[in-house]
């Protein structure tokens, strides 16, 4: 058994403590907006924050998350940065297939919050260099990400 | 599928480690165990490390203890604030292993128990490692004479555990790290050098070209009485280079980026000096 807080409330599952979290979360609690794509830690599809911190879910097992907060795309929905993230990719067209758009979401609002001024360019590569897009190549996610960055500090 | 065991104690990890030597694998961050984990294997027990507060420790004093589950980014946020040469030199290099959100999940100890970038910077630093286990007590390695073979290990014990990275903290007159990554700099680099210089005593170590970082030792010997900090002529001691590496890898392709990242680090300029 496994017990953590999924999107704020209890949630407790049956499966093997060595079964990837992100498999645990998609086929037993439901959490659909956890995308799973390599496996392997490179892609970033499957990224929620664990304690508040981005992490990878696919390279976890869920008995490391046992106690802990577990956040995905889903429990940002009234988060305000996530909600003008959201916004703010749709503007930009950062968002094609919108496979990776959780993870980078997720990432992104961590990132936004982090810093106490405006993102430049470079920091909003560098911060989400764990996130793979074979669509948009880019550009348009930063210039989203920029734009939120902005309107976050100011 | 594999067992779960997460121990609240370094007692009870050793413990656990005591008891099923051979059927335990032990993980903290996890990222380089989960990818390899096998869904129909019912023997392997994972042990959780991570939680275990005694492998958190970080310590800046005469010696620099670094516990084995601390998190990369623990130890980023940990060593950006102290303004000690040696821990910038391990700064720089920690903030370009892999990503953010892996940073947050991968631990020191993983990434030194795997070869990986720190513990090359760590091997020309002379760093130690100390291991623990319920029979052999608490004992320190020198991280070069940890791995004998590929596979072979200086531990004694099948049951020791990593428990924490020591560095001396001393003056550095030359700390120089660098690496060849095939695309973004976060990427496993292809080969890695690093150099550190004090007191005429000069360690050169090479990482990433086999499962291990060692110590060129011959280049190690030509350089006792330089000056790396004065730039001097390539010449011969690019010869040596290309000899002592060439013995240990065979790959043309490798060799060069080797020689380029070694000519880089003996001959750059005096800017590189402390890690700056």
């Amino acid at each position: 058994m496994t017990s953590l807080i999924l999107n704020g409330e209890q949630w407790t599952t049956a499966v093997n403590p060595t079964t990837r979290l992100s498999a645990a979360l998609r086929e037993s609690g439901g959490a659909l907006d956890v995308k799973e794509g390599c496996l392997t830690g490179h892609c970033g599809a499957c990224t929620i924050l664990l304690d508040g911190q981005p992490v990878k879910s696919c390279l976890l097992v869920s008995g490391q998350a046992e106690g802990r907060s577990v956040i995905s795309l889903k429990g940002l929905s009234t988060d305000p940065v996530a909600t003008y993230l959201q916004e703010s990719f749709s503007r930009a067209g950062a968002v094609q297939c919108g496979f990776c758009t959780p993870g980078m979401i997720i990432v992104a609002t961590a990132l936004v919050k982090a810093s106490e001024v405006p993102l430049s360019r470079d920091d909003i590569r560098a911060g989400l260099v764990g996130n793979l897009c074979r669509c948009t190549g880019y550009h348009k996610i930063v210039t989203a990400v920029e734009e939120a960055s902005y309107v976050h500090e100011s | 599928m594999a067992r779960y065991q997460r121990p609240e104690t370094l007692r009870q990890a050793l413990t656990q480690l005591h008891d099923n030597p051979n059927e335990t694998v032990v993980m903290a961050g996890g990222t380089t165990i989960v990818p390899f984990l096998q869904p129909n294997d019912d023997e392997t027990v994972l042990l959780d490390i991570g939680r275990i507060g005694e492998l958190k420790n970080l310590i800046c004093e005469s010696e620099i203890i670094i516990g084995s589950a601390v998190t990369l980014k623990e130890f980023l946020t940990y060593a950006r604030k102290q303004e000690n040469p040696v821990l910038g030199a391990l700064y720089e290099v920690a903030s370009h292993i892999a990503d953010p959100t892996i940073r947050g999940q991968a631990t020191v100890g993983g990434n030194v128990a795997r070869g990986g970038e720190l513990a090359t910077i760590l091997l020309a630093l002379d760093a130690e490692i100390i291991v623990e286990s319920l029979d052999g007590g608490s004992r320190r390695i020198h991280l070069k004479d940890l791995l004998l073979d590929p596979g072979v290990t200086a531990l004694g014990h099948p049951d020791d555990l990593l428990i924490a990275i020591v560095v001396h903290n001393q003056k550095y007159d030359y700390i120089h790290y660098d690496k060849f990554t095939k695309s973004h700099l976060a990427s496993i680099p292809l080969a890695s050098v690093a150099v550190a210089a004090c007191d005429r005593d000069i360690r050169v170590a090479l990482g990433s070209h086999r499962l291990f970082p060692e110590r060129l030792s011959l280049v190690e010997r030509r350089l006792v009485e330089r000056d790396l900090t004065v730039p001097t002529g390539w010449g011969q001691l690019g010869g040596l280079v290309d000899a002592e590496v060439f013995a240990l890898t065979d790959d043309s392709y490798h060799n060069h980026i080797i020689h380029v990242l070694l000519e880089r680090a003996l001959m750059g300029p005096p800017s590189e000096v402390n890690g700056q």
